[in-house]
């Protein structure tokens, strides 16, 4: 199989299948483009470490100490009979999940460093999102400007249920240690209250 | 010790399981002897948390996130000694002896030091008998599985409203120690995950380790929040009603530090944080002065087996988070009342 | 979408005998990994024949993987078991020196005193990953309002294509393109730091 050059296109589809949207293509010939071109092995192991730093500074590492483990398991493995365990049918599962029982209610509200996600209930029509159901109007607010277009403030109108991203508010994550303190499954014995306080960064120093 | 009154589990579970499979009633715990036999069980699961040693890995996963911790606890006579370490993210360091619990993050040389509160709560509940456990849950023996390497048995707690979730735990047999637990939503969906990836129960204690750590904080700054009980009254405040099952368990006053605030008494006021409970699960309310440059926006959101509400209320900013749906939330956020004396 | 489904494509190449596509797996999470070991196991320098030998594993059980969870989360497990066992073992081995071994040790069975597994790094090492974390802060700084957004909706929030599109009120197509130019930005600024002596290529 003709492996292809690495040009724009094809950095493209690498950089698509790092995240899992190469919309159900086989990714056979990336992977074999991958293993045979040192510059689109050189790109996804950048990419993939600022990922990991945009996430974690302790992910950061040293230059050549990714590049040595790796030459080491790769070495490793082509000694490693290969292994052969094909799924049975692999159905694209559907991505885009909703809170079930919510409402729809007006507006997605996203501000960059304190990011809180609210979707709307219904889903959109496919195929365009952008052009989604009517009451669906994005508002994005860059960091320097503290206020944000928001959700409508009364709970007394159906109320828009959000789904994960809160644990980026760093001020959310303080109430939800001091409530874990005393509570989450520790009643049973189950230290989960320190987990799911995971995030929590430590008291901000001076 | 309440250990004393419990008879043999192992029996009346297997037994209850096979009732469970037999044609006839099962006994179902709304009767006398079913709630006991449920408090039982609850007990003795509580009761292994803190009356055995044990070491293990320990792994949190709900709402996207994955978290896990080296865990182990020591227990010698009355005395409790707990050590957790984060296995990723930043990492934390969480260490307690009896009521103080210290966490440290090695990073930041920050060191956090806190007085766990005695409430009233989870056994206390249980053992007084006024529970109502089995009023607003349905708990039944569900068999037994593999856990961790550990045989286990499989309770089945089903929520009997919409208020709260069910629960799927399995506790080590012979223990009673919680190996593994889920957190389940009214469709059953499973919105937590909480389970011991491995455990050896009945490790040799080593509460030096824990003691000896604790006072290593030299070159650490080291934190100590001051919680004050106080009343929800006394602060000028009532719950009109409180949602069905649940009732208070503790009110304090104390402070939530802002991030990129340095802790001091004056930096940032104080919060009131009043304790809900239904015997298994809790709900928190925070109520705070107004502030428009911090309380930007009002939410109304469910991660994983937590639900989180934020909205502002007069002069005043409310908080609520609780290990229920988003619903149970607004409920409480409803009836708080604003009461000048 | 969930991690699970993100590397769903690559697992299944992985399982139908495809060796790279378990190649670039590795590189995606192996600083992830040797983290998690390094936290368990005292000794820096065991850490990566530990990762390796943790990847190797993972390899060999991959028929028996089949997405109950995310691939991570299994390759983690596996992590952590492999690291307790390489513990267990120099433990028993009576050639391994005493003082390897008490760098080995685990806290729980022989705690010794608090010791960053960083004190074992060296200070070039050091610098070199503080380096490189500036560096992609920096990187991402200097980035156009719309690349700043889609990349850090991507890698830090977690989100997918689809739901930065409805976010970023654009087509999916776009947000796949400048995810990818906001990845070729921050490389080139990472390059000088990353870059390989001749003959030390990927």
């Amino acid at each position: 199989m003709a492996i292809g050059s690495f040009d724009e296109f094809a950095k493209e589809r690498l950089s698509a299948l790092a995240d899992g949207e190469l919309d159900g293509n086989d990714p056979a010939g990336d992977c074999a483009l991958w293993g045979g071109n040192a510059d689109a092995r050189r790109d996804w192991h950048a990419w993939h470490l600022i990922g990991d730093v945009l996430r974690s500074d302790d992910l950061a590492s040293a230059p050549a100490h990714d590049r040595q483990l790796c030459a080491a398991i790769r070495a490793r493995l082509r000694e490693e009979p290969v292994v052969l365990a094909p799924s049975a049918t692999v159905r694209a599962p559907s991505r885009w999940s909703w809170p079930v029982g919510a409402a729809t209610a007006a507006g997605l509200a996203l501000v960059v460093g304190t990011i809180v996600v609210l979707r709307p209930a219904e889903p959109p029509a496919a195929p365009a999102l952008a052009a989604a159901a009517p009451a669906v109007s994005p508002t994005v607010v860059a960091a320097a400007t503290p206020a944000a277009t928001v959700v409508p403030a009364s709970l007394e109108s159906e109320p828009v249920v959000a789904d994960i991203r809160l644990i980026r508010d760093a001020q959310l994550d303080r109430y939800l240690a001091a409530h874990k303190q005393f509570a989450g499954s520790s009643a049973l014995g189950v230290p989960s209250a320190f987990l799911r306080g995971a995030t929590v960064d430590a008291p901000a120093s001076r | 010790m309440f250990l004393r009154a419990v008879v043999p589990l192992t029996l009346a579970w297997a037994a209850l399981a096979h009732a469970g499979q037999a044609c006839g009633p099962v006994p179902s715990p709304s009767s006398t002897a079913g709630q006991s036999e449920v408090r039982a069980w609850l007990l003795r699961i509580h009761g292994a948390a803190s009356g055995r040693n044990f070491q293990g890995t320990f792994v949190v996963s709900g709402g996207g996130n994955v978290a896990s911790a080296r865990i182990a606890h020591f227990c010698d006579g009355p005395n409790q000694y707990e050590r957790i370490e984060s296995l990723d993210g930043k990492q934390r360091k969480v260490y307690r002896y009896n009521q103080v619990v210290q966490t440290v993050w090695p990073a930041s040389h920050v060191a956090m030091i806190e007085q766990r509160g005695t409430l009233s709560s989870f056994p206390a509940l249980l053992q007084a008998g006024d529970d109502g456990i089995g009023d607003w849950y349905d708990v039944r023996p569900e068999g037994s599985e593999r856990v961790a390497g550990h045989d286990a048995d499989v309770l089945d707690v089903r929520a009997r409203d919409s208020l709260r979730y069910g629960y799927r735990l399995w506790a080590d047999r012979a223990s009673g120690l919680l190996l593994r637990a889920e957190v389940i939503d009214d469709k059953g969906a499973v919105l937590e995950t909480s389970a011991f990836s491995d455990v050896v129960i009945g490790v040799r204690p080593q509460p030096e380790t824990v003691v000896q750590a604790m006072k290593r904080l030299d070159g650490y700054r080291v934190v100590r929040p001051v919680l004050t009980p106080t009343r929800l009254d006394a602060e000028g405040w009532a719950m009109r009603s409180v949602a069905p099952g649940f009732r208070e368990v503790s009110c304090v006053s104390r402070q939530i530090e802002a991030p990129g605030e340095a802790s001091s008494a004056s930096a940032s006021p104080s919060v009131i944080q009043s304790i809900y409970s239904d015997g298994l699960t809790y709900v928190s309310v925070f109520i705070e002065p107004f502030r428009p440059e911090r309380h930007t926006k009002p939410v109304l959101a469910a991660l994983g087996a937590t639900s989180t509400l934020t909205r502002r209320q007069g002069d005043w900013w409310i908080t609520v988070i609780g290990d229920t749906p988003p619903a149970t939330l607004k409920m409480f956020a409803a009836a708080l009342e604003r009461r000048k004396p | 979408m969930n991690a699970a489904d993100a590397d769903a494509a690559l697992v299944e190449r992985a399982k139908q005998g495809d060796r790279t596509a378990f190649e670039m797996l590795v590189v995606k999470y192996q600083r992830r990994i040797e983290r998690l070991i390094g936290r368990m196991v005292r000794d820096v320098d065991l850490v990566p024949d530990i990762a390796q030998e943790t990847f190797i594993r993972a390899y060999r059980a991959l028929p028996q993987f089949r997405g109950e969870s995310a691939f991570y989360t299994w390759l983690y497990r596996i992590a952590v078991n492999t690291a307790k066992k390489s513990l267990m073992e120099l433990k028993r081995d009576p050639l391994v020196t005493e003082a390897a071994r008490a760098g080995a040790d685990d806290d729980d069975d022989n705690p010794r005193p608090d010791r960053e597994p960083s004190d074992s790094a060296t200070p070039e090492a050091l610098l070199a990953s503080k380096q490189i974390a500036a560096a992609v802060n920096f990187a991402v700084e200097a980035l156009s309002e719309d690349l700043r957004q889609a990349i850090t909706l991507r890698e830090i929030e977690g989100l997918s294509y689809e739901e930065i599109a409805a976010l970023m009120n654009c087509p999916i197509g776009t947000v796949r393109s400048r995810i990818f130019r906001a990845r070729e930005a921050i490389a080139a600024r990472l390059r000088p730091l990353l870059d390989t002596r001749e003959g030390d290529r990927w």
